[in-house]
């Protein structure tokens, strides 16, 4: 009777194939089934040939002896308190015997003994003190691939570590000399089907002593106790899927053994072994050794986790620290030009782009999508920190910026100003080596196209499963994303504080009350900031000039925040000197229109000079640059002030103003700032003939001002806004 | 709903930005973004089609200017298309007195940029 897999395998159904019952062993050794009476059951092909005795009327006294016997039925029953091997003398030699229990049989294998010394008690205690002095997980994988290789001689050990797909990466690395390296390589999930990995929990050591072996099939096949195949889940001789002997083969290796890692019950990874130069067999104490070095691993795999987290979250802070201390609270997005290199490896990402006063600022690669809207994808969930790994599946539109961030961790620094920080990272097939991939020729060189199985044809299957995905955000990734956030937002709030004290500062010489009284005339002024509570640029001023008049001027400084109350400050007070200096509004205004030219480039701001001789003529004289048409109202009428048009302060340089003289007598003299007018989507006429015949109505309401911010005032509030009402009396 | 929108296109030498909704301090960056694009392309005439724009205030007029004097100053050639009857936007402009800085065409043919 020989062995047949039930249906033929291939990829397809690979991982449905039922490893754990193949119905064969590998031919080094022999495994006979005992059932509860301690006859022999069932046998392996190969025993009567192997161990020179006849498997019929076997019992397990006359395999083993009497006390051999006992020690293999203890061994079954609990493993744990029999150590090594049981002696077993045949008519062909000396065996070393194992045994378990399986579905009511009593399983024994037997192996040629050992001819080569056992590990030592010193050996295995420098082992483990080497082990745990790992000061990482990757210090530590680096120890056991050392030690796992010096103790069984394969050619190559590799530490191979999972994700949380059961991809694997090859993360440590002892080798022959002369032999490629595979270091840093990746593996997909499917190089390992889950059925296999459950057998790497259940047993924590597999070999396969020779890749070219003849499997030596059961016979029979099934338990006669049940019926049922033959559960070898937990035999040392168990016969290994053909799938993977043909994976093995086509990388050229020879021999294999692999060790579990096992994490808190969950497969970490595995400790693998290949040998290239023919068959190999360590002796039972030697796997015994190697898979004591495995669990000894992964005990301390948790605790030199710790210790990587724990080095990781002070590189972290201290990054953070850098990016904190190195942002300016007026312009906290320019960190991103200052300090790319931080903020990438804040969370290992490629590219970065913080949204902040209205603009996107970007460190690294970012993608060329609207980055408005990936902000928008990300933040609609109530957490401040997301993520993905996964954006072109989430969301198609954004598909073609894989390459850039498929990737993406987000954290909604203020939802109320869209205030947003987002990382990225390119799609994972562009950052890791296959260990399939063709272009690596060592590994290819021995396959054609007849191959079936190989890593270059799992490596298309990879290509597949990682399509537009990243390499996943972890927890330290959101936890640093979320102090950064939280950094920003204090930063902002601390502007915002900042910004409302300097407000207060440059802006309380518009309160009514210090305007002060002029003689001869009654003022009434009001200032109401925009609507988000921003600084704005709006200005007006009254003022006596001894022996010569009296001066009213009203200017609003284009743009919002502290640089534009800047500007306002300095217009105002150059105004003040000037008027002292020379009464004309024309000459006024040229000469701050230089004063802008001069010391405040970029800036831009409209104003209005009048003058009120007080040369009893009853008229004033006044001059525009670029500001909205003072209005004059009286009688039930109201019109606006005819003035040469000029251009706004700061934007001609050596521009001309000309200034009128107007009758100012029993009229109000309204003067204000666009804020009071503009609205969207309607021409300004629009909106300054409703300010007339407002005004026209009410001009003699000795709140006047308060009537018109009423009446005509943009609500909600939007701009900032300035209306100054003058009459005489 | 649409409020802003900036569509870049024109040739290579020539790059007409079309301003299309609301021009303020809230969507000035974008176009500013657009226009470094431009420039950074190497155009050696930029165009601003304002053909479309529904508004703009002081502080978007102010953008377009530093990009108006900082382009001029690396001697490139800076428009605006902006007709007579978009009130909305021709007025300020008239009355802040950019139409003294800027020049101003009527449509996109009189600017001479093929769109």
């Amino acid at each position: 009777m020989t062995a047949q897999p039930v249906t033929a395998v291939d990829l397809t159904n690979c991982d449905r194939e039922p490893i754990h019952v193949p119905g064969s062993i590998q031919p080094h050794g022999a495994l006979i089934g005992f059932g509860p009476d301690r006859r022999a059951v069932l046998a392996s092909a190969n025993a009567e040939a192997l161990l020179g005795i006849a498997n019929a009327e076997l019992t397990l006294d006359q395999l083993a002896g009497a006390q051999g016997a006992r020690r293999l039925q203890q061994q079954a029953g609990n493993g744990d308190q029999v150590t090594g091997p049981t002696p077993v003398t045949t008519p062909n030699g000396e065996f070393e015997a194992t045994a378990h229990h399986s579905d009511g049989l009593l399983i024994v294998e037997l192996e040629p003994a050992a001819t080569e010394p056992s590990a030592s008690f010193e050996l295995m205690r420098g082992v483990i003190l080497r082990l745990s002095s790992a000061a990482s997980v990757a210090d530590l994988c680096a120890i056991a691939a050392r030690e796992v290789r010096s103790l069984t001689g394969f050619d190559r050990v590799m530490v191979y570590r999972f994700d949380d797909d059961y991809n694997g990466e090859v993360v440590a690395e002892e080798r022959r000399s002369d032999l490629n390296p595979f270091l840093g390589l990746h593996y997909p999930a499917t190089d390992i089907p889950a059925q296999a990995r459950a057998l790497y929990l259940a047993n924590w050591l597999r070999t396969i002593v020779d890749v070219g072996y003849e499997p030596s099939p059961l016979q029979p096949q099934t338990n006669p106790l049940n019926g049922a195949p033959v559960d070898l889940s937990h035999a040392v001789l168990r016969s290994v899927s053909p799938i993977h002997v043909e994976y093995l083969t086509n990388m050229g290796v020879a021999a294999s053994m692999s060790i579990s890692l096992i994490d808190e019950g969950r497969l970490w990874g595995l400790i693998a072994c290949h040998h290239y130069a023919g068959p190999h067999r360590p002796a039972q104490a030697t796997r015994a050794a190697a898979e004591f070095i495995g669990q000894v691993m992964s005990l301390l795999l948790a605790a030199k986790e710790r210790a990587d987290n724990y080095q990781r979250t002070i590189a972290v802070q201290s990054m953070l620290a850098t990016l904190v201390g190195g942002m300016q609270v007026e312009r906290p997005g320019e960190v991103t030009a200052s300090h790319p290199a931080e903020l990438l490896d804040l969370v290992d990402a490629t590219g970065m782009a913080l949204r902040l006063d209205g603009r996107w600022w970007t460190a690294g690669t970012t993608p060329d999508a609207d980055l408005d809207e990936i902000a928008a994808v990300m933040t609609s969930q109530d957490a401040d920190v997301t993520s993905t790994s996964s954006l072109g599946l989430d969301d198609p539109r954004f598909a073609s910026c894989k390459d850039v961030a498929s990737g993406v961790l987000a954290v909604a620094v203020s939802r109320q100003s869209g205030d947003t920080a987002l990382w990225f990272r390119p799609e994972v097939v562009q950052t890791v080596d296959w260990g399939g991939d063709p272009q690596n020729k060592v590994i290819a060189v021995a396959e054609d196209d007849t191959v079936r199985l190989s890593p270059r044809r799992s490596f298309d299957l990879w290509k597949e499963t990682v399509r537009l995905r990243s390499v996943p955000w972890t927890p330290l990734d959101h936890d640093a994303a979320g102090d950064f956030g939280r950094h920003v937002a204090g930063l902002l709030l601390q502007r915002a504080q900042r910004a409302a004290e300097v407000a207060r500062t440059l802006q309380s010489g518009l309160a009514p009350e210090a305007l002060g009284t002029l003689p001869g005339f009654r003022v009434a002024g009001r200032y109401r900031a925009g609507g988000l509570g921003d600084v704005g640029g709006d200005w007006y001023d009254v003022l006596q000039i001894p022996g010569d008049g009296t001066a009213v001027v009203i200017g609003d400084v284009a743009g919002h925040g502290v640089t534009a109350a800047t500007t306002m400050g300095h217009l105002r007070h150059a105004a003040r000197a000037y008027l002292l200096d020379d009464q004309s509004p024309a000459a006024v205004l040229r000469r701050l229109n230089a004063l802008s030219h001069w010391v405040l480039p970029d800036q831009v701001a409209t104003a209005i000079v009048v003058v009120f001789p007080s040369d009893g003529s009853g008229t004033m004289v006044m001059a525009s640059a670029g500001h909205v048409p003072p209005l004059l109202s009286a009688g039930g009428a109201a019109w606006f002030a005819e003035i040469p048009a000029a251009p706004a302060l700061g934007v001609v340089p050596g521009a001309a103003y000309s200034e009128r003289r107007l009758r100012f007598d029993h009229e109000v003299l309204l003067l204000y700032t666009d804020g009071l007018v503009e609205r969207r989507g309607e021409a300004i006429d629009v909106s300054l003939a409703r300010l007339a015949q407002a005004s026209a109505a009410h001009h003699d309401d000795p709140d006047l001002v308060d009537r018109l911010i009423e009446l005509v005032g943009p609500s909600p509030a939007e701009d900032d806004l300035a209306v100054l009402a003058v009459r005489r009396g | 709903m649409l409020e802003f929108e900036v569509v870049e296109g024109g040739t290579p030498d020539c790059a007409v930005v079309a301003v299309r909704g609301e021009l303020d301090i809230a969507t000035a960056p974008t176009l500013v973004a657009a226009l470094d694009r431009a420039t950074g392309n190497g155009a050696r005439r930029v165009v601003v089609d304002m053909l479309e724009t529904s508004f703009v205030d002081s502080t978007g007029l102010t953008t377009l200017l530093r990009v108006h004097k900082r382009f001029e100053a690396d001697g490139g050639d800076f428009s605006i298309v902006c007709g007579p009857d978009n009130l909305e936007v021709r007025r300020i402009i008239d009355l802040m007195g950019f139409n003294s800085v800027f020049v101003i065409h009527e449509s996109l043919a009189a600017a001479g940029c093929e769109q």
